[in-house]
């Protein structure tokens, strides 16, 4: 005999409750509508509070409506709450995932249903997200790549315009005004260096493997505004409000970067939607003992309670098609949480919406490793005699710009690959430092340095890398092995400059060098 | 300075004696066998409880269970660990007896324990004094720190709201409704809280001024 909740018998006229994940992906159980009593529903909405899930009531028997529910719904899970067992066994014949025979024993057999039927639903989403991830991580890889290529590109001959840049200065001062309008072209081309190497950072292929660094919350913000503020300051006033004296924090500055990109983009889109007189992006910085809170704040529509709790679900957007995948607040809150923070929104719908990332402060080991690490080991101060400089670079007017930069304190050698810098050593050139590009055609720096090791071991010790990006995973690996200072590009005069004093005053060691 | 995990440092014995402490006085057994895996809270009620006993003078039997155990204010843990020290610490507080009241003298600092961290403050920025703002508040927070369940705010006229709860695991008896006069209390606010029940996981609280 079956009953029902209250102990009636079920008829196969009982309507049919089938509840269904948007787009099909989710859970679809089938009950009859008699036995959705106290036990059912209050299961129901606690466990699946975290799927996107409507009701829809459906007539029939179930033998008739569940392969039309099954057409319906695809491949998402179906659970089926049966009469009898019999039944039990045609609904598993006609496609059922699960199945459950009413009356249950107790309420173990119900929540042993539904969380069964849940997790089909769970694996079933974690395969479509790993999919679309798929396919999201390729395009980033590519843009990755693409930013890469472009940033050499640029940095080159910003390099070259800014040390000549520097080099004209002194020859200036005597012409009214000269000196200023060339100081403003120096800050206009570290701006545009600024630009590439923030592009750079939020590209990079390496993301999950980047290396966490000792980082200003502050001033990672400011980089982030820089690369998508003009969008924001068209619409609306934005308004820091920075804590004082903020404690660092030690984490990959690229992540971070993508966090705080993402939901500005995503400030700026909520500004868009809304009509008002003015409006503002609120940057708001404070910090406890453990962590640090960055919050962003705009005048937008914000966000409707109910699309609240789904927010930081993967694909779930509420803009307008082509403004976005679904997946920068997903994957947004899965870096804060990955760091050891999270990421947190509220709104009132109408009123704007508030992010919150929060960030952890690191431990004394951690901070004190990030240190040394990060600590400029820049010295400026003046050579103590004439040094002769090797400078290696695939680009003429990167090798002119070296030159001139140089030329007052320095003799300079130029070479445009490895090789040509081989043969000059090998005929008799005795430079006291040697500053070379490593992606050079042919021999490359590596190469370069790896004859040095053998060869001239005191000048491999005497060498500076120049890179267009120090990341990349070859490039990394060899780097950290050689232990030599390392300067990314577009590089400035003093930079430049400060890591030659470093090397050429250094008293000669007693102790071999790495690798010797 | 950050904080390491968490209750892993209790022993399982631990957590057995503690809920033997209560379970004669207040149901926390059978709620713990109806609370999903999935049911979470901040850690900055967790580490509250310590506080507040201490404030009192009333930390020796709480600690006499979960003495050193440290909790990250940011990170979610399962509401059953927190269940479960929440009604030690209001037995803590008053007596094991006397668990039902001394959860809601717990529940009661909530307000002020969540606008001084520092979520509460980036969030909040203060308590507000206005009774339909601070209802709003208290809803803000929960939503934030509390990853069950449903509370909502229904309007009656001008000068009441209903606070209403649905599939809420605590004690709505106790410790919400001290949550709830603790947050009117903090902002001196005078106003007249009802707490009802419609059965041991829904019901609402009443707020008039």
């Amino acid at each position: 005999m079956v009953t029902d909740a209250s102990g009636g018998p079920l008829t196969n006229d009982d309507l049919l409750i089938g509840l269904a994940a948007e787009g099909g992906v989710g859970v679809w159980l089938l009950v009859p509508t008699s036995v959705i009593g106290d036990r059912i529903s209050l299961t129901l909405a606690d466990r699946y509070a975290t799927h996107h899930t409507r009701i829809e009531v459906v007539e029939g028997p179930p033998s008739e409506v569940m392969p039309r529910i099954r057409q319906r719904v695809g491949g998402a899970p179906l659970g089926f709450v049966a009469q009898d067992e019999v039944a039990a066994l045609d609904a598993l014949s006609q496609g059922a995932d699960e199945v459950m025979v009413w009356p249950p024993a107790d309420d173990r057999v119900i929540h042993g249903f539904f969380d069964r039927t849940a997790l089909r639903a769970e694996l079933r989403k974690g395969r479509e997200r790993s999919r679309a991830s798929l396919v999201h991580a390729e395009k980033l890889s590519a843009l990755g790549t693409l930013v890469a290529s472009v940033a050499h590109e640029i940095n080159n001959p910003l390099m070259a315009l800014q040390l000549s840049i520097e080099a004209c200065m002194p020859l200036m001062t005597a012409r009214a005004g000269g000196q200023q309008l060339l100081e403003e072209m120096r800050s206009a081309s570290f701006a545009i260096g600024s630009v590439v190497r923030d592009l750079r950072v939020f590209t990079r292929a390496d993301g999950d493997r980047e290396e966490a660094q000792l980082l200003d919350p502050n001033e990672v913000i400011d980089q982030a505004l820089r690369l998508v503020g003009r969008d924001i300051s068209m619409a609306a006033r934005i308004e820091r409000d920075y804590a004082p004296s903020l404690p660092r924090v030690v984490v990959p500055h690229g992540r971070l970067t993508q966090v705080l990109v993402n939901i500005l983009i995503n400030a700026t889109h909520a500004i868009d939607d809304v009509q008002r007189e003015a409006h503002f992006v609120r940057i708001a910085t404070r910090a406890d003992t453990e962590y640090v809170a960055i919050s962003i704040a705009d005048s937008g529509l914000g966000i409707a309670s109910e699309a609240l709790s789904h927010i930081f679900d993967p694909f779930f957007t509420t803009k307008r098609s082509g403004l976005g995948t679904g997946l920068g607040l997903s994957i947004s809150r899965t870096i804060m949480r990955d760091l050891g923070g999270d990421l947190i929104v509220e709104s009132v719908h109408g009123s704007g919406a508030t992010f919150i990332a929060l960030l952890p402060l690191p431990d004394r080991v951690t901070l004190r490793k990030a240190y040394l690490r990060d600590r400029n080991p820049m010295v400026r101060r003046p050579l103590h005699r004439r040094h002769t400089v090797l400078v290696v670079d695939d680009d003429e007017r990167v090798l002119k710009a070296y030159a001139r930069m140089l030329a007052g304190s320095c003799e300079v050698i130029s070479a445009r690959d490895g090789q040509e810098a081989i043969d000059l050593l090998s005929s008799g050139s005795s430079p006291d430092a040697v500053v070379t590009e490593l992606g050079l055609p042919g021999v490359d720096g590596k190469a370069l340095f790896e004859w040095l090791r053998l060869e001239r071991p005191a000048l491999a010790a005497r060498t500076v890398f120049v890179t267009s990006d120090a990341t990349r995973d070859r490039q990394r690996a060899f780097l950290e092995h050689a232990l030599n200072q390392v300067l990314t590009k577009p590089i400035g005069g003093d930079e430049l400059w400060a890591a030659l004093v470093n090397l050429l005053n250094r008293r000669p060691s007693s102790s071999p060098p790495p690798g010797e | 300075m950050p904080v390491t995990d968490v209750s892993s440092n209790t022993r399982p014995r631990s957590v057995e004696r503690a809920i033997q402490l209560v379970a004669p006085h207040c149901d926390l057994v059978s709620r713990l066998e109806v609370v999903p895996p999935s049911a979470r809270v901040r850690g900055l009620y967790l580490r509250s409880f310590e506080t507040v006993l201490q404030r009192a003078g009333c930390a020796e039997l709480y600690r006499e269970y979960f003495e050193g155990e440290r909790w990250s204010q940011v990170r979610m843990y399962p509401l059953r660990d927190y269940m479960i020290r929440l009604a030690v610490a209001g037995a803590s507080l008053r007596s094991p007896e006397r668990v039902h009241e001394g959860m809601h003298d717990v529940w009661r600092t909530n307000a002020t324990t969540f606008a001084a961290s520092l979520l509460g403050r980036t969030m909040l920025r203060l308590l507000s004094n206005d009774p339909v703002r601070l209802t709003e508040q208290g809803l803000a927070a929960r939503r934030q720190t509390y990853q069950y369940g449903h509370w909502e705010i229904v309007r009656h006229g001008t000068r009441a709201v209903e606070m209403v709860y649905r599939e809420e695991y605590l004690w709505i008896e106790s410790a919400i409704a001290g949550g709830a006069v603790g947050a009117f209390e903090a902002c001196g606010i005078e106003a007249n809280l009802e707490t009802k029940l419609l059965n041991r996981f829904d019901g609402s609280t009443m707020i008039t001024w």
